[in-house]
């Protein structure tokens, strides 16, 4: 199905078309039994959702409301702030933790004359067989 | 978990609630009585505008013990605030968009407990149950709304103010605090991802 038209059918669904878009509209639809369909599939999702969309709150709501503003209001714990506050600081820290991890990685590899992760990390390069060599790991 | 939230419907005593809500007065007239002190002004408030911030809480999080607790909240900040509140966008409005902040955060800190694993406050379905029978929804309706909590926050904060609220799109972005062209996008996103959930489903009929 082209996108075009179904992002106009889409947008028919939210406002008044153009007279134009909406002539193209209902040309397409006219042509096209798969873009009908798709049409009836939106306007049904409309429907449904409004038809059982009628919620109310468990009775004595008013109560609980005056109730809780009596008692002083805001009853929640502390802990969501707190985790609040932490996920605040985390990311904030997170970021600066990658840029200075960036910043380092850049300055490694710009001082090395290979490119290698060992040198990107400025890790000292070593054999295998050298780390297990005693002088080695005496005076690597 | 999602379907624990679902089609609960609670009995509203729509008798009593009419009846107190037969007194004629404007908004403008509760919310001045309840800076005076009037609890039972503020209390009227609360019976007038309550379908309307549950449409949009339960809309959000669903029908459950958490919804009422936001909802509770969206009326205790709104009280907090009398004194600052000058009307210019209306009691209904402001509230709703009290509501929606307070659903979002809500979503936040459900991802965040599933993250840490930490036990869901007042979700105990039993509990709900027990105090509220269900409503029996057609099958249709009932895995629209479960598609619906699948969306994200910001997608599914638009389908709840647009679909299920009916609100225009002009209404929606300033609730939000987003353009209507954002909306318009989220929308039709929204729909595509709706659609997508829901292909199993209708292609079995």
């Amino acid at each position: 199905m082209d996108k075009k038209v179904t992002d106009l059918l889409y947008r028919s669904c939210q406002s008044a078309l153009s007279d134009e878009e909406q002539k193209w509209l209902d040309e397409a639809l006219a042509r096209s039994g798969a873009l009908r369909k798709e049409k009836e599939l939106i306007d049904s999702f409309f429907k449904t959702a409004r038809s059982s969309h009628e919620p109310s709150f468990a009775p004595f709501f008013d109560d609980r409301v005056m109730k809780k503003i009596k008692a002083g209001g805001d009853d929640s714990s502390l802990l969501e702030p707190f985790l609040d506050a932490l996920e605040y600081v985390f990311r904030r820290v997170a970021a600066a933790g990658v840029v200075f991890a960036l910043a380092v990685i850049v300055l490694n590899l710009g001082s090395s004359e290979t490119i290698s992760l060992a040198n990107a990390f400025g890790i000292p390069e070593a054999k295998l067989a050298d780390v297990f060599d005693p002088f080695y790991l005496l005076n690597p | 978990m999602i379907l624990r939230c679902l089609i609960i419907e609670p009995i509203e005593d729509s008798h009593v609630v009419n009846e107190n809500i037969k007194t004629g007065q404007s908004d403008e007239e509760l919310i001045a009585a309840a800076r005076d002190g009037d609890d039972e002004a503020f209390r009227q408030l609360v019976r007038k505008h309550q379908s309307r911030v549950a449409a949009t809480v339960i809309g959000m999080l669903g029908q459950c013990l958490e919804a009422d607790d936001i909802g509770q909240e969206t009326f205790i900040r709104f009280y907090n605030a009398l004194d600052h509140f000058r009307g210019e966008s209306g009691v209904e409005t402001y509230l709703t968009r009290i509501a929606i902040n307070l659903s979002l955060n809500e979503l936040k800190r459900r991802k965040r407990r599933n993250w840490l694993f930490l036990p869901m406050p007042g979700r105990s379905e039993e509990t709900f149950e027990a105090r509220t029978p269900r409503l029996e929804l057609n099958e249709e309706a009932e895995l629209l709304h479960q598609a619906i909590e699948k969306l994200k926050p910001e997608f599914r904060s638009v389908v709840v103010l647009r679909m299920l609220e009916e609100r225009s799109t002009e209404e929606t972005a300033a609730l939000l605090g987003i353009s209507e062209g954002t909306v318009k996008s989220r929308l039709a996103r929204a729909h595509h991802k709706l659609k997508k959930l829901l292909q199993p489903y209708l292609g079995e009929k």
